[in-house]
């Protein structure tokens, strides 16, 4: 570990600028997010979380796999700039356990998004407070780890300055030409921050969720959760864990691209087949979809938990529907 | 207020007038409330009412189609309701309309960005907010943080109403469209430029269309794939298609109660688009929508003496 001050900190950002797009968190019209940085004095270190999460870099939102014209059909362009991404807190750094699974390590691979995930450099950073939305410390993340992706780091607002990491071989060649500090008080500085994340609840207490589920998947209380949802992709499109997308052909049929975009079950046609029927008719089986897929599912098939308590489908809900009050009801 | 609701729907529940109502319930968060469909009076306990509540209750009226319902309405949800009867989406002897004059829903979003920190309550009084964080505490008057759409609202009373609680609001009285006035006078490039910087942030999760009463479709035009209308994708012309059609689709049938913008996740300024066609209706037709059960829709009626040719 090293310790490092800001100026030092933002210095060894703008030499990595050479190699990689910058991306980080800044203040922007509606909230700090996540953006490619060219003005490096403006990054933001000590907020929460992000607005968005930085999922549509690994995973874009809209993306071509290749371009057809006349019969030929040519590759989609690859970008050649590998991006380094700073500031990613643990509750989103976690989400990736659910990407790697579904895009790497089960076969097919995913190349689209193994080649985003391999040229990009991810810097964690420890988180220095909780909000009342955040529930990450449910699916046993440390807020403050800085154990995770290929660099780490702890920011100290008091000190300005930055403990750092490298935990991948990539990370631990970037951060080694750094000079250092004593960081001995690391572990001072750490439980320092303890006590912001006294919000943050364990709200499954080490209880077995696939046994609750496999019981109540037909609980007469998935006819109550959900009413007042509206059944928009609000949750599902700032969820970072959420991977679902959709494959069209775009333009002429001989003349256009294969793109994927962005898919939510929250939409009707999410689940509707070629004859018309629809298995999930309902916001009740759609909503109830998204929730065991969560809680049921993944951890049944995978050992992971489908959520990582980041809070994001809770503040941005334009009906308020709390997926923490659900878990409750059923646990 | 909230006592007066909970009594009236409960009697109406024990009457049997009702079998389920509308309300609003209060939010796990201090910023927001939560709209919620109930079935017995038990549900509603966590009944509230006070300037969050900007959701169009009228949004979850066509799913409950056959039900006996009790709705409280507030002046935008009441005209909605209209909407709806015209549309033949709800019949109006099978609800009970619990009216609100309404004194404006405050804007959640702006005075999360003033107060800086964390909210962590949110205290009404009559007219004013009181706001909590870890450290500080402020107060604010709900009619200097209206959301857009209340400020310029000419109708806060409900028009259609069974019985109506409150005292009596005034409208707004100046011109409620002088903003797209001003808007028209800008160059088409000057406000094609404004739309794209502005729907650039859209991530398509269309909220905006869900938190729409006059969205109803059964197959929404972006959802169909047999004919696809549009593709899917963030290019920005397909973002602005959508858009626009929405927009079209609304001639005539919006009630301007900005439901749409206040779930935009991304704070876009949607309104401009459904505005200027109201405005253009009420130029072009004489009518404002949701004011009258008995009148037709502007574009679901014709005169056999219209001067356009192509009617004939």
């Amino acid at each position: 570990m090293k310790k490092v001050t800001k100026t030092e900190f933002i210095n060894f950002l703008k030499k990595q600028s050479e190699t990689f797009d910058i991306i980080a968190p800044i203040k922007g019209d509606k909230g700090i997010d996540y953006d490619i940085i060219t003005d490096f004095d403006k990054i933001i270190f000590d907020h929460v979380n992000t607005d968005r999460s930085f999922k549509r870099f690994l995973f874009p939102q809209s993306q071509t796999l290749f371009e057809f014209k006349e019969g030929v059909i040519t590759e989609a362009k690859k970008q050649n700039k590998k991006k380094f991404i700073v500031g990613i807190r643990n509750c989103d750094i976690n989400s990736l356990k659910v990407f790697d699974y579904n895009f790497i390590e089960k076969e097919p691979v995913d190349t689209f998004y193994k080649e985003l995930r391999d040229n990009t450099i991810l810097i964690t950073a420890a988180c220095p407070a909780s909000n009342s939305t955040c529930f990450c410390t449910s699916f046993k993340i440390d807020p403050l780890s800085i154990g995770h992706g290929d660099i780490g780091i702890l920011f100290d607002k008091e000190e300005d300055s930055f403990y750092i990491q490298g935990n991948s071989s990539a990370g631990k060649d970037i951060v080694d030409g750094l000079s250092t500090k004593d960081t001995s008080d690391f572990d001072q500085k750490k439980e320092k921050y303890k006590k912001n994340h006294e919000k943050n609840r364990d709200l499954i207490k080490d209880k077995n969720l696939v046994e609750i589920f496999q019981s109540k998947l037909e609980d007469e209380k998935w006819g109550e959760i959900f009413k007042g949802c509206i059944g928009c992709g609000v949750c599902t499109f700032y969820c970072p864990t959420c991977y679902c997308f959709d494959i069209e052909e775009q333009g002429k049929f001989w003349n256009g691209k294969r793109v994927r975009n962005w898919d939510s079950c929250m939409f009707p046609i999410y689940s509707k087949e070629t004859t018309g029927h629809n298995p999930r008719p309902t916001q009740k089986e759609r909503y109830r979809n998204r929730v065991l897929h969560k809680f049921y599912y993944q951890l049944k098939h995978n050992n992971e938990y489908g959520c990582v308590g980041c809070g994001r489908c809770i503040t941005n809900c334009p009906t308020n529907i709390d997926i923490r009050n659900i878990i409750k009801t059923f646990i | 207020m909230e006592v007066k609701i909970k009594e009236r729907l409960s009697q109406l529940f024990d009457e049997q007038k009702i079998n389920c109502a509308i309300i609003f319930e209060k939010g796990t968060m201090p910023d927001k409330n939560a709209p919620n469909i109930i079935y017995n009076k038990e549900g509603l306990n966590n009944l509230v009412w006070n300037s969050m509540n900007w959701n169009n209750l009228a949004n979850y009226l066509p799913k409950l189609l056959g039900k006996k319902i009790g709705i409280v309405a507030k002046g935008c949800d009441s005209r909605s309701i209209v909407l709806l009867m015209q549309e033949e989406k709800v019949k109006r002897e099978d609800l009970y309309i619990i009216g609100i004059n309404c004194t404006g829903m405050i804007d959640m979003k702006k005075i999360a960005k003033d107060f800086g920190a964390e909210i962590s309550e949110t205290i009404f009084e009559k007219d004013s907010v009181k706001v909590k964080g870890k450290a500080s505490e402020k107060e604010y008057k709900v009619k200097d943080f209206l959301l857009e759409s209340c400020q310029v609202c000419k109708y806060p009373s409900p028009v259609i109403y069974d019985e109506v609680l409150g005292e009596q609001v005034k409208g707004f009285e100046g011109d409620n469209y002088q903003d797209i006035t001003e808007f028209e006078k800008l160059s088409s490039e000057e406000r094609r430029e404004y739309f794209y910087k502005e729907l650039s942030g859209c991530i398509r999760c269309y909220a905006c269309r869900n938190s729409c009463p006059s969205c109803y479709c059964q197959e929404c035009f972006v959802d169909s794939n047999q004919p696809k209308w549009l593709e899917k994708g963030q290019n920005i012309d397909d973002i602005f298609f959508y858009h626009i059609v929405r927009a079209y689709h609304m001639v005539g049938r919006c009630v301007d109660c900005g439901s749409c913008q206040n779930a935009c996740p991304m704070d876009i300024n949607i309104l401009k688009l459904t505005k200027k066609l109201n405005k253009d209706v009420r130029e072009l037709y004489k009518y404002e929508c949701g004011l009258d059960p008995k009148n037709t829709p502007a574009l679901s009626t014709f005169e056999p003496d219209d001067y356009n040719e192509f009617i004939k």
